[in-house]
């Protein structure tokens, strides 16, 4: 039996609810392999991405889990779990990259349309910088994994975290800011430490 | 403290920093940490990077990470040079045009196909298909496309020397006159592209461009598509929701609505409100600004040329319809229901120049879908038929509506002109062109009818009608409704020749086409005989008036005695109703004699005339034209009487005239024609009394047609037409009644008046040639001044 049938997707996002560690890491591992099987895709096409890291979680939760079958709570929570395994994902995908010799510029990131000497964002170093503001202030850090890896939306992102929409955007603003400054400004060993 | 507690710090002071008002927000960090020098610098170091973070880290935005920066070599014919910009949706390059044929630098837009579907791809292509169809100043135009072997689609377009409008404003302080110069020109543009059923959807400071010039030419139309697609099912919502810049974009997208026109109109008000930041924004600009980017669409201004024309009335003082409460918002709302059947007649209290931006859009919308030829082609040709034939009429009857109805016309005329455009139309589209075509050219300047007053224009819609149905009978020669519709469009083309041209030649050679035509339709023997002899009828009523004006009167004499012959009980029958026929040519053929100095001769045609018209009043006693007919019959035969010698048979006629004349003036006192018909017949009765000795009846005959023509003149105060009257009945009554004592203080004030009809009415001057001779004898010899 396939774990990716939507059954069985259902069955385990209930073991989940009900306590069950094990069952959201396969969980986890299936939403990984959909992403990356996506955006393997992606890199083999040569085709550049044209939807959000929203939209790709969305598609693959939809290709695994029949979301009118599931309860809101429980979407949210799976789309956040999505939105970790597109991280990883894409962290992956950028050392990866990093790591081939064909690869001599940095990985980065464009965030709008621009000129040529736009400021570019590396992930690999936004990635490091996640994982000190995670030590520093979790809850913040999370709040970025949600919305910027996974496009969750301000009130998505409130039902997971059990506050208001509010706390969410102030949180995520706050968050944003400071990554911004560590990535301009902070170095960072491969620890996540300056 | 270590640098993480230190942070934690920073973060929790950046938090509370932030709910600071953001005018005072630094000087309460600077205060309130005074003392923690470290923690400080830190907040406001966050404080810094808070600015700009909002453009950098976009939710969603990790996956543009997967992109891969290749460059094309090439893209077309064009060889790439260098990259402009990128973004999620694809990258613009420069290129030039290296197949040696001419020299060409274009900006190449490549856009990237969605992942998981080509429905974006197709809908791109689509898109594409309709940009080229835009040609406007304030857009980028496109001069090609494609697709890369790897299958991404792309557009070259024109590459434009601008900056972007949020950096032009920062680097040209203006004032706010340039500033709403740029805000028309972008409303222009927008207004343009969603008359072509393009949204833009993203419009933003970024994605206008300004040229040195200061023009502005919109951009970015890669994520535009048409308004009427319908949402693809298969796409993820998100697809929808990709293509808005937060700030900017109406606020049901972000709650994946589909955009709309007023989602960009939306997007207007905020581009408003961002350009003219810089300025002081008085009342009025900010009731704009907040009507247009209200946050409930239909509280919006309902187009972009809505938006447009309140700026200008903004501009050049007019009250501003974003102030009065949106009655034009209301009405929008009422017309979208009732659509067309609205009576235009209602519209004298509403913001007409908004409710017009609707019926206009509303149109166009119709006309955009036309162009695509699809399922709706036959409503916009309902639609333009019932704006061409029903809804301008009604409109017309609004005063003060010339403008809108210039407009409706241009647009009307376009719309059929592009009609017209396509070789393959088939036989009922071009009798809608011809038939269009023709009733368009009365609206410009049919002949006695109101009309805007563009005889060139109303000629050159004739020409066009008659070469849409010129091309219909070719392909069906046995089309009698056709053939009638062009003999008609061809009698205009004739009389206009001939009136507004001053081309009798042309005018007579129009006029044998529509003889040899209506014939050649009549010989068809089917359900449009009868309309097609009358056709032929009145091309011989046409032909009659064209003699006439070149004073071919022989011709015309024994033209229309022939045709007097023909008009028998058989082409009576034919007819269905000759009769008339036969007595407009007896009077015709009167008048010819009388020109001809041949009065006697003309007594037998205006009996019978007489005849005929009796008989029609005894039928019916209360029928307005036959009376005026009538009148004028009378009025002929007393003059006819009088210059054959026999004044005291012209008595009776004018007597009846006069008699006539009071009673059609009595059956309605508002009816200018009354008292005018009254004054003419009671100045021609004065003359023949006059002639008869008998002056004291003259007398005050005379003064009779004199107290009539005053009454007009205080009617009409300046009007040209009624103190012509006024100066004649002056002269008659001194002619007619030389011992009055008024008589140098009348013959004086008809020399006023002949003075201001000189200056004042050019055209006739001709005809005041009698009256200066009058006058000045009168003055001679009654040794006035």
């Amino acid at each position: 039996m396939s774990t990716k049938n939507p059954a069985n997707v259902d069955k385990l996002l209930r073991a989940w609810r009900d306590g069950d560690d094990s069952a959201r890491d396969t969980l986890f591992e299936i939403l990984y392999s959909e992403l990356r099987q996506i955006s393997a895709a992606l890199v083999r096409r040569e085709r550049n991405a044209s939807l959000s890291t929203g939209d790709l979680v969305n598609e693959a939760v939809l290709r695994i889990v029949h979301m009118d079958t599931v309860d809101w709570a429980d979407k949210a929570h799976f789309l956040a779990l999505a939105a970790r395994a597109m991280r990883r994902v894409l962290v992956d995908h950028a050392r990866a990259k990093k790591a081939d010799k064909r690869f001599h510029h940095k990985v980065t990131l464009i965030t709008q349309f621009a000129g040529p000497n736009r400021d570019r964002i590396e992930l690999d170093t936004l990635e490091k910088a996640l994982i000190r503001l995670k030590i520093i202030d979790a809850e913040k850090a999370d709040i970025v994994e949600l919305r910027y890896f996974g496009g969750l939306s301000l009130d998505e992102i409130a039902v997971i975290k059990n506050t208001s929409s509010s706390t969410v955007k102030r949180n995520w603003r706050i968050a944003r800011a400071w990554l911004l400054d560590n990535l301009t400004t902070g170095q960072y060993d491969d620890y996540g430490h300056t | 403290m270590t640098t993480d507690t230190l942070e934690k710090a920073a973060l929790e002071g950046l938090a509370l920093a932030l709910d600071q008002p953001s005018s005072n927000r630094l000087a309460w960090v600077e205060e309130t940490y005074a003392d923690q020098t470290d923690l400080k610098a830190r907040i406001l170091q966050l404080l810094d990077a808070d600015r700009d973070a909002a453009h950098v880290l976009l939710t969603g935005g990790a996956s543009d990470q997967l992109g891969e920066e290749a460059k094309p070599e090439r893209v077309g014919a064009y060889k790439i040079t260098d990259m402009i910009g990128q973004g999620g949706m694809g990258a613009v390059y420069q290129g030039v045009r290296d197949t040696g044929d001419f020299d060409h630098t274009a900006a190449i837009k490549v856009i990237r196909p969605s992942l998981f579907s080509d429905a974006l791809t197709e809908r791109f292509e689509r898109e594409r298909q309709t940009l080229a169809q835009l040609n406007h100043p304030g857009i980028a135009r496109l001069f090609d496309g494609g697709t890369l072997p790897d299958g991404s689609p792309y557009i070259v377009m024109e590459l434009i020397d601008g900056v972007a409008l949020a950096t032009w404003i920062e680097e040209n302080p203006s004032d706010q006159e340039t500033i709403l110069d740029l805000f028309e020109q972008i409303c222009s543009a927008v207004a343009y592209a969603h008359q072509n059923l393009i949204i833009h959807r993203d419009l933003t400071p970024t994605n206008v461009l300004v040229t040195a010039e200061k023009t502005i030419k919109l951009i970015d139309f890669g994520i535009a598509m048409p308004q009427t697609d319908e949402r693809l099912e298969t796409a993820p919502l998100q697809t929808q929701s990709l293509s808005f810049t937060p700030g900017f974009s109406a606020p049901e997208r972000s709650h994946g609505a589909p955009a709309n026109t007023l989602s960009d109109v939306y997007s207007l008000g905020k581009l408003l409100e961002a350009m003219v930041g810089k300025v002081k924004a008085n009342k009025d600009l900010r009731s704009i600004i907040s009507r247009a980017s209200a946050r409930e669409a239909s509280d919006r201004y309902a187009s972009a040329l809505a938006l447009m024309n309140d700026v200008r009335n903004y501009r050049t003082g007019y009250p501003v319809a974003a102030r009065n409460g949106g009655s034009a918002y209301r009405f929008a709302k009422y017309f979208g229901r009732r659509r067309l059947l609205v009576s235009f007649a209602a519209l004298g209290v509403l913001g007409l120049s908004t409710a017009f931006g609707v019926t206009l859009f509303q149109y166009q919308r119709a006309e955009a879908a036309l162009e695509r030829a699809d399922a709706r082609f036959e409503q916009a040709r309902t639609l333009s038929r019932s704006l061409v034939f029903e809804a301008y009429d009604e409109f017309a009857e609004v005063s003060g509506t010339l403008e809108p109805r210039r407009n409706l016309a241009r647009l009307l005329t376009t719309y059929v002109g592009e009609l017209a455009d396509d070789e393959k139309a088939p036989n009922d589209v071009l009798f809608d062109i011809g038939q269009m075509n023709s009733r368009l050219a009365d609206i410009y300047g049919g002949l006695g009818m109101a009309n805007l007053g563009d005889t060139d224009k109303s000629l050159e819609l004739l020409l066009e009608a008659e070469l849409a149905l010129n091309r219909l009978i070719d392909n069906d020669p046995a089309n009698s409704e056709a053939l009638a519709e062009l003999v008609f469009v061809r009698r205009g083309l004739s009389m206009q020749n001939l009136i507004y041209r001053l081309n009798p030649d042309e005018a007579l050679q129009y006029n044998e086409l529509v003889l040899s035509g209506a014939e050649r339709g009549v010989a068809l023997a089917d359900e449009n005989e009868r309309t097609l002899l009358r056709h032929f009828w009145s091309g011989r009523t046409d032909r009659l008036q064209i003699l006439l004006e070149t004073r071919d009167l022989e011709t015309a004499l024994s033209e229309v005695r022939t045709w007097r012959v023909e008009l028998d009980d058989e082409m009576f029958e034919r007819l269905g109703g000759g009769e008339e026929m036969a007595t407009y040519m007896a009077a015709q053929e009167a008048e010819i004699l009388i020109e001809l100095n041949r009065p006697a001769e003309a007594i037998a045609p205006l009996q019978y005339a007489k005849g005929y018209r009796e008989t029609q009043l005894e039928a019916s006693p209360e029928d307005y034209y036959q009376q005026t007919q009538l009148l004028v019959i009378f009025m002929e035969l007393a003059r006819a009487k009088d210059l054959s010698g026999a004044h005291t048979e012209a008595l009776p006629f004018s007597s009846q005239a006069i008699e006539l004349a009071r009673s059609i003036m009595a059956q309605d006192s508002n009816d200018a024609g009354g008292p005018e018909g009254l004054n003419s017949a009671l100045q021609n009765h004065a003359t023949f009394l006059s002639k008869l000795d008998r002056v004291d009846e003259a007398g005050s005959i005379g003064q009779e047609a004199l107290q009539l023509a005053r009454r007009l003149t205080d009617q009409f105060p300046g009007d040209p037409y009624y103190q012509r009257i006024l100066m004649r009945s002056l002269i008659t009554l001194s002619d007619v009644s030389p011992t009055n004592s008024n008589l140098c203080a009348q013959v004086n004030e008809a020399r006023n008046l002949l003075a201001d009809l000189n200056t004042s009415d050019a055209s006739t001057q001709t005809d005041l040639a009698s009256s200066v001779t009058a006058i000045e004898n009168l003055s001679a010899k009654h040794q006035c001044r």
